[in-house]
């Protein structure tokens, strides 16, 4: 009986669901929103007093993204990386519009954090990264691409203990990770879209090998 | 030193205290020694040491006897003075094996070539920054596994 009852009101969430986008569909235009989420999100830099919160999960890279207009070109970011739950990158960065068009919209981001690793091969130390993202809304659908180049600078401590006394010296490794992109971004409403992507992250490039990714994001915005 | 200057070395020094991501120790020994061939034998041409820890850390299969962590050629035998970087991290223990390169060919034993003799000492008194050895290159054409433990 609670079988049947769950069952019945499954399919009656479902059938809501599916009316729901559709009225949603019907009720706005066929021309493409001016501003909306999935725009901001896979395009960067919402409008001054929007705001935009990002998941995307993936192998191996997954992210939570949150980004808010400061300016009508500057915005705030702050944005959280996971790789496979080993490595993590809490970053804090700034986003500026460079360019803005009807179907077009490119992006320079500059973000800095620290960079988390366990596991096997230990790593934490601090991180930026540069980035640029350029977004061409066509309807509902918004093609992007991001470049990026990260470098983690990660420390490491040598002692030597000598007959006259123990010396302490530091050095610095520099780990490079060359960045891609590739997605499209889709407009469910103007508060909410998805994105489907395949990323090219080369960490430690040039002497390791680079396994390419895919992820599926989810987006709401708001306060346009 | 004001305030903030302590300050921001105390959150300097907070800072990269978490944030190392490879640690190494290393001790430094001053070792001296004596490379030997037996009576009569040959010996002429360079030697070449291996300085090995005589236990590597680990578990299981992976705690096995020696580990080379440095090596050096000497112009032929006789007395050695020798300054190492020993990594505590890596193992315990200190193990010279030493070859005679006779045809100074670079390799030991190469097929048809002349037998050279090889030998294996662990130094005693291990850790201290000054230690003695004694070495006598007796036993032709052979590793240091196979002259340890």
């Amino acid at each position: 009986m609670k079988t049947r009852a769950a069952t019945t009101l499954g399919a009656a969430c479902a059938l809501a669901t599916i009316l729901g986008s559709a009225r949603v569909f019907a009720a706005e235009p066929r021309s493409p929103f001016p501003e909306h989420a999935a725009l901001d999100a896979v395009g960067g830099s919402p409008a001054k007093g929007a705001y935009v919160l990002s998941a995307q999960g993936g192998w191996p890279f997954s992210f939570l993204r949150a980004q808010v207009g400061l300016s009508r070109r500057i915005t705030l970011q702050s944005e959280l990386e996971s790789v496979v739950g080993r490595r993590y990158r809490p970053m804090l960065g700034i986003g500026v519009r460079i360019a803005d068009a009807k179907h077009l919209r490119l992006t320079g981001e500059f973000l800095a954090g620290w960079l988390f690793q366990r596991g096997e091969e230990y790593r934490r130390g601090p991180n930026g990264e540069l980035r640029f993202r350029l977004a061409i809304p066509v309807r509902r659908f918004v093609p992007y691409l991001v470049l990026g180049t990260r470098h983690a600078f990660l420390p490491d401590l040598l002692t030597i203990e000598r007959a006259s006394g123990t010396e302490t010296s530091w050095s610095v490794r520099h780990e490079w990770t060359p960045w891609a992109t590739l997605g499209l971004g889709f407009a469910l409403s103007r508060g909410v879209g998805l994105d489907l992507g395949l990323n090219y992250g080369w960490v430690g490039a040039p002497d390791t090998i680079a396994l390419p990714g895919v992820h599926l994001g989810l987006h709401f915005g708001g306060d346009r | 030193m004001s305030r903030a200057v302590l300050g921001f070395a105390a959150a300097l020094a907070f800072t990269l205290g978490g944030c190392i991501n490879e640690e190494t120790r290393l001790y430094e020994i001053e070792l001296d020694g004596q490379v030997a061939v037996t009576d009569g034998a040959p010996s002429a041409g360079a030697v070449h040491l291996e300085f090995h820890v005589a236990k590597t850390f680990g578990e299981g299969e992976l705690a096995h006897p020696l580990g080379e962590f440095d090596r050096r050629t000497l112009a032929g035998v006789g007395p050695v003075r020798e300054t190492l970087l020993y990594p505590l991290d890596v193992g315990d223990g200190l193990v010279v094996y030493g070859w005679l390169d006779s045809d100074g060919d670079g390799i030991l034993c190469a097929p048809g070539q002349t037998e050279e003799p090889a030998g294996l000492v662990r130094v005693r008194g291990f850790p201290a920054h000054a230690l003695s050895f004694s070495l006598t290159l007796r036993t032709p054409c052979v590793g240091p596994e196979s002259l340890y433990p």
